[in-house]
């Protein structure tokens, strides 16, 4: 991933996996540090809720440490990691639509469909002027909406603004398909809220 | 990728210059199409207030505190682990270590079993140079020439004596089978035997 600027001194994430593997677990403090932002930052973005990116980034750091001897190039550690991260808010996010489906399905037996619900929760209607915080929130709502792999990209590229190359990695897939899946779900969310952004 | 995926869209190779991942000649050729499209100019805009918008979300609402919480629960967990279970990746780590030396050392073992049965069991049951002398009636012993029969000295583990096998004029026993045949009787000698037919070599 891209590395902050560091202390020469610093040791890199391949030497602190290896001293974690050695068993220093000091050497794991100083990789969750550097990562930990980063990590809850994705999971926050994916999942649109602050205490599911609590627990899902640090249940994504302890599975990390779990399986670190299979991370087989250990200077990839921070791509490694926001892997983990996207991977569990993706299982989050399948869990808790599913929940909500089972939830929709008892209140709705006809099952109408559930539609976008952002004026429902407080914010403007689309004839209504919004405010930043208002734009910012419908913004975020709909990229929690947005398919799968179009978030993902979404979130790693134009938003933790990680190289492409890196994303396509962290993703499993071709430096192509990042860039038409971060081009996808740019044009899905200016579609959507081109009236909004046309104000903004 | 796929079929799906029209990059030849206008929008999409807007997109790649204003992520500044265009070359030149792509970067001159869109900004050409958006001169000539007042709507795709617009939609330049569009992109430019939501990647705008994007730039914003990028920042957590998680301050130093909650992070710094989370990250000592981290350590917590994982140093009460280490105390309880020992350290996770030295334990792994050792183990398949251990597996290979004990791999190895119960091959070796079942090695050198085998060899050491296979030379105790040949040597008791077959001592170098013991000839094993099954005395029983012989087939032949009722024919009349059976008197001819010699005793022939069978070594389980050289097999027949050749030296001490009749000589073909001796051989009259075995004219009824077929040339090239070795038939060996072992028969136990019956009393009043002058000379026990042991074995009975023929051709």
């Amino acid at each position: 991933m891209a590395q902050r600027p560091r202390q020469p001194e610093q040791p890199s994430d391949a030497g602190l996996v290896k001293a974690v593997l050695r068993g220093e677990l000091s050497a794991f403090d100083q990789l969750v540090r550097r990562y930990q932002r980063r990590a809850v930052a994705v999971a926050y973005r994916m999942l649109n809720n602050r205490e599911d990116a609590l627990e899902v980034s640090q249940d994504a750091m302890l599975k990390a440490y779990d399986k670190l001897d299979s991370l087989h190039n250990p200077e990839r550690f921070g791509s490694w990691l926001l892997r983990i991260v996207s991977n569990l808010s993706l299982n989050r996010r399948r869990s808790r639509a599913l929940r909500k489906t089972q939830s929709l399905d008892v209140e709705n037996p006809a099952g109408q469909r559930a539609e976008w619900n952002l004026p429902d929760e407080g914010l403007a209607g689309p004839d209504e002027e919004v405010s930043g915080r208002e734009l910012q929130a419908m913004i975020a709502e709909k990229i929690e909406q947005l398919p799968e792999k179009q978030q993902q990209a979404l979130v790693l590229f134009s938003l933790q603004k990680l190289p492409q190359k890196q994303v396509a990695e962290i993703m499993g897939l071709s430096v192509e398909a990042v860039k038409w899946h971060v081009f996808a779900a740019r044009k899905k969310l200016k579609d959507e809220l081109q009236q909004y952004l046309q104000g903004a | 990728m796929n079929k799906r995926h029209d990059i030849s869209d206008p929008e999409y190779r807007l997109r790649q210059v204003l992520d500044g991942l265009a070359d030149e000649k792509q970067t001159r050729r869109v900004r050409q199409e958006m001169q000539d499209d007042p709507a795709l100019a617009e939609q330049a805009k569009l992109y430019a207030s939501l990647d705008s918008q994007l730039e914003q979300l990028a920042e957590t609402p998680f301050d130093s505190e909650q992070l710094e919480q989370q990250r000592r629960e981290i350590m917590a967990r994982l140093e009460r682990r280490v105390l309880l279970e020992g350290p996770t990746h030295r334990r792994r780590f050792g183990l398949p270590r251990l597996w290979l030396g004990g791999l190895a050392a119960a091959a070796g073992l079942v090695i050198g079993l085998t060899i050491l049965l296979n030379t105790i069991l040949t040597e008791t049951v077959q001592p170098p140079g013991t000839v094993v002398q099954v005395r029983m009636r012989s087939a032949w012993q009722d024919r009349p020439d059976a008197r001819r029969a010699r005793q022939v000295r069978v070594s389980a583990r050289r097999g027949v004596d050749y030296e001490q096998m009749p000589l073909a004029p001796e051989q009259h026993a075995a004219e009824a089978l077929p040339e090239g045949t070795v038939v060996f009787s072992i028969g136990q000698p019956s009393q009043g035997d002058e000379e026990p037919p042991l074995a009975f070599p023929g051709m």
